[in-house]
C-alpha cells in the first residue's frame, strides 16, 4: 500500500499495520533536499537539534513525575517551532533539555552535532552552548546598569567590550529596542522589557534560540509584535526558534505546531508522516 | 451513529425495555438531554442490523412491552466502536463524549489513543491556520482599533481548539492515571 501525502510525501506500508503499536514501515521521498514550502531550511543534511526518545524524570517525596515521556523532535535551520503546554506539562523541562542545562535520563539529545546530555553533565566548566540563546527572565542585578551593557553580558564574557557593545547594539535593533539602549531596567515597560531580553538571549547570534513563555504578561498588540520579531528572526537572519506557550493563539506566526502535555508530545499527521522510520516500532511520541 | 452505539452499550449492560433504556442513557450523560425520539429509532435501527433482538413481555398492568437484549454481533460491534478511531474532529468529539460515558478500564487504551489522534487533528488545523496570511501587528504608538481589532478575530478563531486540546489532555491524564491505578491493583491481587 502506498498512500500520497502532502509537500511531496510518499509513505509506504509494506505489511500494514498488524495492531496498535506494531511496526509501520515508512519510506520517505526526499522532504529532505528541498527548501520547505514555509521558508525555512528543511533541506540541511542534518537538524540543528535533534532530541531522540529523550525520558527526564524527577523524585518528589515518594513520587516520580515524568516530566518528559520518550520525546522525539527535529528542529531545522531557519524554522520557527511553537510549544503549546498548559501549567507543569513539561514545557520548561523540555528547552532545559534541549539547552544542556538538564541531562536528558535516557534518549539523546544533538544540538549542532553537540551531545548535550554531555555538554548538561559538565556545563558548569562551559555554561551555554556557544551557539544557543536562551531568553533569561530577569532583568540586570545592578540597577544602574544601562540596557546596551545589560544586553551585552552575554558577550562580554566571552570576547571584548567592544564587540559586545557592537552586538548589543545590533540585537536592540532587531528586536526594535535601540531607543532603549541608554536607558535603565526600572525605566521600561513589562513589553519593553522583554523585547530587551530578547536582545540579551540573541547577542550571540546563536543560530537556535530557546525561549519560555517569550509573551507572558503582555497585551495583544505587545504579544503580537514579539511574535512577529521571533518570526523575522527565522525568515530573515535563518535562525531557528523553539518557543514553548501557554496559549495556542500565539503559536499561529510559527512555521511548525506541537502541543506537549504530562511530557508527552504530538505533532502534526505531516510531521510524523515524514518519520524517517523503517521497519521500527512506531513511537507514540515521535514528533519529526 | 453515536446514540445507537451508546444505546447498544447500555443494552449489553444490562438488557431492558425502551423507556427504561431512555431513562438510564440520561442518567449517564447527564447534563446532555437525549429526546426518546432519538432513543426508539436507534432501538429499531438495532434490531434491524440483528445487534440487538426483541421480544414482547408482560408489562404492568398485563400490557405488553418490549424487551431489548443485545446478540453476540451486538457486542461485537460495540467493542468495535469503542476501538473504532475516527479522523474527524468534530464527529470523534462527539463519539468521545458517548465512548467516556459507557467504557470499562479495559477499553481506555483505545480511548487514550484516539485522544491522541484527535488532538494530532487540532495541532494540523493550527498548523493549516499558520499557512495563512497573518495580520499585521500594530505600531506601539498606534492607537487606531482595527488593527487590534483584527488581530482579536485571529486570535479567537482558534481559542475554541486551546480549549479541545486541553479537555483531550484532562481526559487523557485521568484515563492514563486509572488505567496505571487498576494495573498496579491488578498486579497486587496476583
Amino acid at each position: 500500500m502506498a498512500v500520497d501525502l502532502r509537500d511531496g510525501v510518499r509513505l509506504h506500508c509494506a505489511k500494514c499495520r498488524q495492531d496498535a503499536g506494531s511496526v509501520l514501515h515508512v519510506t520517505r521521498s526526499s522532504r529532505r533536499g528541498s527548501r520547505d514550502p514555509r521558508g525555512f531550511d528543511a533541506s540541511a543534511a542534518a537538524p540543528l537539534l535533534s532530541l531522540d526518545g529523550v525520558t527526564k524524570r524527577y523524585v518528589r517525596g515518594r513520587h516520580e513525575i515524568v516530566a518528559l515521556d520518550d520525546v522525539s523532535l527535529e528542529v531545522a535551520p531557519g524554522e520557527f517551532v511553537a510549544i503549546f503546554g498548559s501549567h507543569a506539562s513539561g514545557k520548561t523541562t523540555l528547552l532545559r533539555v534541549a539547552a544542556g542545562i538538564e541531562a536528558a535520563d535516557e534518549g539523546r539529545v544533538s544540538f549542532a552535532g553537540d551531545d548535550m546530555t554531555e555538554w548538561a553533565t559538565s556545563r558548569r566548566r562551559r555554561g551555554l552552548h556557544p551557539r544557543l540563546g536562551w531568553l533569561r527572565r530577569s532583568g540586570p542585578f545592578l540597577a544602574s546598569m544601562t540596557i546596551v551593557d545589560y544586553v551585552a553580558l552575554p558577550v562580554a564574557r566571552g570576547g571584548s567590550p567592544a564587540e559586545g557593545q557592537r552586538r548589543a547594539t545590533r540585537a536592540l535593533g532587531r528586536m526594535g529596542a535601540d531607543a532603549l539602549a541608554h536607558a535603565t531596567w526600572e525605566e521600561l515597560s513589562d513589553a519593553e522589557r522583554t523585547h530587551v531580553m530578547l536582545a540579551q538571549a540573541i547577542a550571540r547570534e546563536p543560530a537556535l534560540l530557546l525561549a519560555d513563555d517569550p509573551t507572558r504578561g503582555l497585551g495583544v498588540g505587545d504579544r503580537e509584535r514579539v511574535l512577529t520579531l521571533l518570526r523575522a528572526l527565522a525568515d530573515k537572519d535563518g535562525m531557528a526558534v523553539l518557543m514553548a506557550v501557554p496559549e495556542v493563539p500565539d503559536m499561529l506566526r510559527s512555521h511548525t505546531v506541537m502541543t506537549l502535555s504530562d511530557g508527552e508530545l504530538i505533532a502534526s499527521s505531516d510531521r510524523n508522516a515524514t518519520a524517517d522510520v523503517i521497519d521500527l516500532p512506531m513511537k507514540r511520541n515521535t514528533a519529526r | 451513529m453515536s446514540v445507537k452505539h451508546a444505546v447498544l452499550g447500555l443494552v449489553i449492560e444490562r438488557p431492558g425495555y425502551g423507556y427504561e433504556l431512555y431513562q438510564r442513557l440520561n442518567q449517564r450523560v447527564e447534563g446532555h438531554e437525549i429526546s426518546e425520539r432519538a432513543v426508539y429509532p436507534a432501538l429499531s435501527s438495532l434490531a434491524r442490523s440483528g445487534w440487538i433482538q426483541q421480544s414482547l413481555r408482560d408489562g404492568h398492568a398485563h400490557r405488553q412491552r418490549v424487551w431489548y437484549e443485545s446478540t453476540p454481533d451486538g457486542v461485537d460491534e460495540f467493542r468495535g466502536w469503542m476501538g473504532r478511531p475516527s479522523d474527524e474532529v468534530a464527529s470523534l468529539r462527539s463519539d468521545l463524549r458517548w465512548k467516556l460515558a459507557l467504557a470499562s478500564v479495559e477499553d481506555l487504551p483505545d480511548l487514550i489513543e484516539q485522544t491522541r489522534a484527535q488532538e494530532r487533528a487540532c495541532v494540523d488545523r493550527i498548523e493549516a491556520l499558520t499557512r495563512e496570511p497573518q495580520p499585521e501587528p500594530p505600531r506601539a504608538d498606534d492607537f487606531d482599533w482595527r488593527p487590534i481589532a483584527q488581530l482579536l478575530v485571529r486570535r479567537s478563531d482558534v481559542a475554541h481548539l486551546q480549549t479541545q486540546i486541553e479537555v483531550l489532555q484532562a481526559v487523557r491524564r485521568e484515563m492514563k492515571a486509572t488505567v496505571r491505578r487498576h494495573a498496579s491493583r491488578t498486579a497486587r491481587s496476583r
